[in-house]
């Protein structure tokens, strides 16, 4: 029997599908699937603890897991930093998106070093007058002017997404640096610059404090709410911000921004429409779906997210505040060993995501018209 | 003319033998048992300077097994995870009760009652107070490599700098906070004390030494509400809040962007920035360094970093005494030892049982007593005249008062019912509400505490058929 060319070339596709395809089996869908089937037993890494089928305890007892409902809480809370962080991927992609040409020639490399140069030089001089933060905050900022002089938008989109592809760890190092209460750059700023106009009020303590800025809701008590202000929960929400507004959710918005016909707004510079009516009236319809894409994978990542920073940053603390779900999984499966109360704490998760997303697809799709 | 289809399933068949080929070259670098015939055993422990003396020792005095340490690995949850896998460490460090106890139950303890017992390292040849520290429920799981038990160091010069007394050799609280008072000094412009009375009473010392308990006797229930805990964690905040003598944790925060705290409380008495420390005499590793680069900066003309008011300390002069207690309790301190313990589910059981043997051997006991790495495991080399050095004299006085701390020291208390580590992440959750809201009530973050600790009690024991079992049991002995 003759085998048809196109036989072979399918015989030929699966065979170099297969390595990747039993990857996929072995290492995605089993574990997913076991994970399913260990969440309805009491498996536990403690070999006193014989496996027994259990069905949906391990889930009646999460209803009645005050903890859970407590780190489900503080993963939410976290979450509400992700419509400020998307506005400001977006505000900074339009930014970014408008092309950036200063001189030509000649006069463009004199500009460019006259940036490296005042940066050097106020650099050296705060420095020097007793202020290195500041002084080399100057510095960067004069070499930053001065690629963004060179080189364009290119060198600000480097800088913008230069947080995303550094070491989470080395960015949660420096954050911990910056929010010492009374030695670190933010607190050191601010009192600065309330002292400035007279003000001297008591600054935030940020991953010392309980406090946070729904504080005031009479929440239970063994959500250790520590009274309205800023605290750890606002700390790491504000890290997050950082990261994300110039990370893949700009550069989305970017390709979306160029993929965008110039004809739309030449037809809106015809109608007489300024830059803010280009935006509602064109860059942001026409961003929608973009838009609706960010928003679903934020809201995944956002569910799933903080546990690097519970893990290196505040162990959960203080008082168990900063811990969310995924760090309490973890401290389920690895630290109580009880991996069939962890495999249901996770199928839960992945419900909660399930259902939003497809909440977002039934009811944020109707806002998406292109 | 070349065929797009064939050239890229070329292209990629290339890859996949190349791949292959590769992965089996790969395999054959892949270091095996050796042509030495000796067998490689690997130990999980810190990359203490003194692990290299340590390891040559051993691998002098057992020439048929090839000892190395592995620094990168250790972390409980690393050491179950890759012993469960099957490619978990031969021998371990332990580093308190709750780990102990977490390791047993993860099933990844070689219990070496009989070993020990035929091998000369049993619970007999350590102090009778650390034998809690190697075993559960009268089964031992391995040796130390270490023992320890806090003392009050202090340092001379800021108590003759502002002309305090040194504490007497059993000092009570009383007496400790009222010294700590006066050595405690603040300015105006600076949220961090220029230096501070004491650090660091932990919550759990001050529980016991108020005669409190974390679990009831049968450990069936959690009693960190009592009013002996209540009282000990109202001084707790007291050193903290009331009279000021200890960093609070917003001082401690603000401590470590200066380069320091993150390190610990130990860098900053070494710095002279603190008056009294509660600390085992390991640390006198790090003093004897900071003595020495403070001698040779006097000597070169420089301050180093000890300069008190604008002025010059000497440098470091080291005092000691026995830790404070509370004037109508008996003295308690908490004795903590460093154990290794060998892998169940690792290929080379016996020889790794030979480094625990090794841990009570003279030669080793002695690398302790050289390094000052606490107390050696074999209570037999932890005498004053083993530990004496003649290089340090002075040291005498801190080996002599840590042995006699042996003698009224608990080991941390562990419940059957409960992970270790569980029941102390819920009593730190309040004790850090506590230190950091003034208006958490001490009494109502214990309770708090306490419910929460037994509510996991409950979950557990109705997971668990053999606890179950036991729970009932205990109960009834009780209520007997």
């Amino acid at each position: 029997m003759s085998v048809s060319r196109e036989q072979k070339n399918v015989a030929s596709a699966l065979f170099f599908l297969a390595p990747n395809f039993l990857g996929y089996l072995a290492f995605t869908a089993f574990p997913v699937l076991l994970s399913l089937w260990l969440s309805l037993t009491n498996h536990s890494l403690k070999p006193s603890v014989n496996l027994r089928f259990t069905g949906l305890e391990n889930y009646l007892q999460l209803i009645a897991d005050r903890y859970f409902w407590f780190y489900f809480y503080n993963t939410v809370y976290f979450m509400l930093g992700i419509p400020i962080g998307i506005a400001g991927s977006l505000g900074l992609a339009v930014l970014l998106s408008k092309p950036l040409t200063l001189g030509r020639g000649r006069s463009r490399i004199l500009l460019s070093a006259g940036f490296a140069l005042i940066g050097i030089v106020a650099g050296a001089a705060t420095w020097g007058s007793g202020n290195p933060d500041a002084g080399l905050l100057l510095f960067v900022l004069g070499f930053l002017g001065a690629a963004g002089v060179l080189a364009g938008n290119v060198a600000f989109r480097t800088t913008f997404y230069l947080p995303h592809f550094t070491a989470g760890v080395a960015l949660i190092i420096l954050w911990t640096q910056l929010y010492n209460p009374n030695f670190g750059l933010i607190n050191v700023t601010l009192g600065k610059l309330t002292g400035a106009i007279g003000w001297r009020p008591e600054l935030p303590t940020w991953l010392a404090s309980t406090e946070s800025l729904l504080g005031f809701l009479p929440l239970p008590e063994h959500f250790n709410n520590g009274g309205f202000g800023l605290g750890a929960r606002e700390a790491i929400m504000i890290m997050g911000i950082w990261t994300g507004i110039g990370g893949n959710s700009m550069l989305l918005y970017l390709a979306g921004i160029s993929n965008i016909p110039v004809e739309l707004y030449e037809a809106a510079d015809i109608d007489g429409a300024g830059n803010g009516g280009k935006f509602w009236s064109v860059t942001w319809p026409q961003l929608m779906p973009t838009t609706f894409f960010i928003v679903i994978m934020a809201t995944i990542g956002g569910l799933q997210g903080g546990f690097e920073q519970a893990r290196v940053m505040t162990q959960g603390g203080p008082a168990g505040i900063t811990t969310t779900l995924s760090y309490y999984i973890y401290t389920l499966a690895f630290e109580q060993l009880n991996l069939g109360y962890a495999c249901s704490v996770a199928w839960v998760l992945f419900i909660i995501i399930f259902g939003l997303t497809v909440l977002n697809w039934r009811y944020g799709n109707r806002y998406v018209s292109y | 003319m070349i065929d797009p289809v064939k050239s890229v399933k070329h292209f990629f068949g290339a890859t996949l033998v190349l791949l292959v080929l590769l992965s089996a070259f790969m395999g054959r670098l892949k270091p095996g048992p050796g042509t030495s015939g000796k067998t490689s055993l690997v130990w999980v422990s810190d990359n203490n300077p003194q692990r290299k003396p340590q390891i040559d020792y051993f691998n002098k005095l057992y020439s048929a097994c090839r000892l190395r340490l592995d620094p990168g690995n250790t972390g409980v949850q690393k050491i179950i995870v890759q012993s469960c896998a099957g490619v978990g460490p031969d021998i371990f460090d332990i580093y308190n009760r709750s780990q102990l106890q977490t390791y047993a139950e993860a099933g990844v303890l070689l219990d070496v009652t009989e070993a020990a017992k035929e091998h000369g390292f049993d619970v007999s040849v350590t102090y009778p107070q650390a034998a809690e520290t190697i075993s559960l429920e009268g089964r031992q799981y391995g040796f130390p490599c270490n023992v320890d038990v806090n003392i009050l160091f202090y340092n001379k010069n800021l108590f003759d700098k502002y002309g305090v007394p040194y504490p007497p050799k059993q000092p009570t609280w009383e007496e400790i906070v009222a010294l700590g008072k006066r050595l405690t000094i603040r300015t105006p412009d600076s949220p961090v004390a220029e230096c501070y009375g004491l650090a660091y009473a932990a919550p759990e010392l001050l529980l016991y030494q108020a005669g409190g308990h974390l679990f009831s006797e049968d450990g069936t229930r959690c009693v960190v509400d009592s009013p002996a805990a209540i009282r000990a964690t109202q001084l707790y905040r007291d050193l903290m809040h009331r009279h000021r003598i200890t960093p609070s944790p917003l001082e401690q925060a603000s401590m470590s962007g200066q380069g320091g705290w993150g390190t610990g409380f130990r860098d900053w008495f070494g710095a002279q920035k603190i008056a009294m420390i509660i600390i085992g005499k390991w640390a006198l590793i790090s003093f004897r360094q900071y003595i020495k680069a403070q001698r040779e900066a006097a000597l070169a003309g420089g301050i180093g970093p000890s300069v008190h008011r604008g002025n010059a300390l000497p440098p470091l002069q080291l005092g000691a005494c026995l830790l404070p207690r509370f004037p109508d309790r008996p003295p308690v301190c908490i004795i903590n030892s460093r154990p290794a313990a060998v892998n169940r589910l690792g290929p080379n059981r016996d020889k790794a049982i030979s480094f625990l043997e090794y841990l009570a051997s003279k030669e080793y006991c002695q690398t302790i007593n050289t390094g000052q790495d606490a107390l050696p495991g074999n209570k037999s080399y932890g005498t004053v005249e083993a530990m004496h050095n003649p290089e340090f004299p002075e040291e005498d006085l801190f080996n002599q008062l840590t042995l006699e701390s042996t003698r009224f020291a608990v080991a941390m208390e562990i419940s059957p019912f409960i992970d270790g580590e569980t029941a102390r992440r819920m009593f730190s959750n309040q004790i850090q509400r506590i230190t950091t809201s003034p208006r958490v009530q001490v009494a109502a973050a214990l309770e708090t505490a306490a419910k929460d600790v037994n509510a996991q009690i409950r979950k557990n024991v109705a997971q668990d058929a053999r606890l179950r079992t036991r729970f009932a049991k205990a109960q009834k002995g009780a209520r007997q």
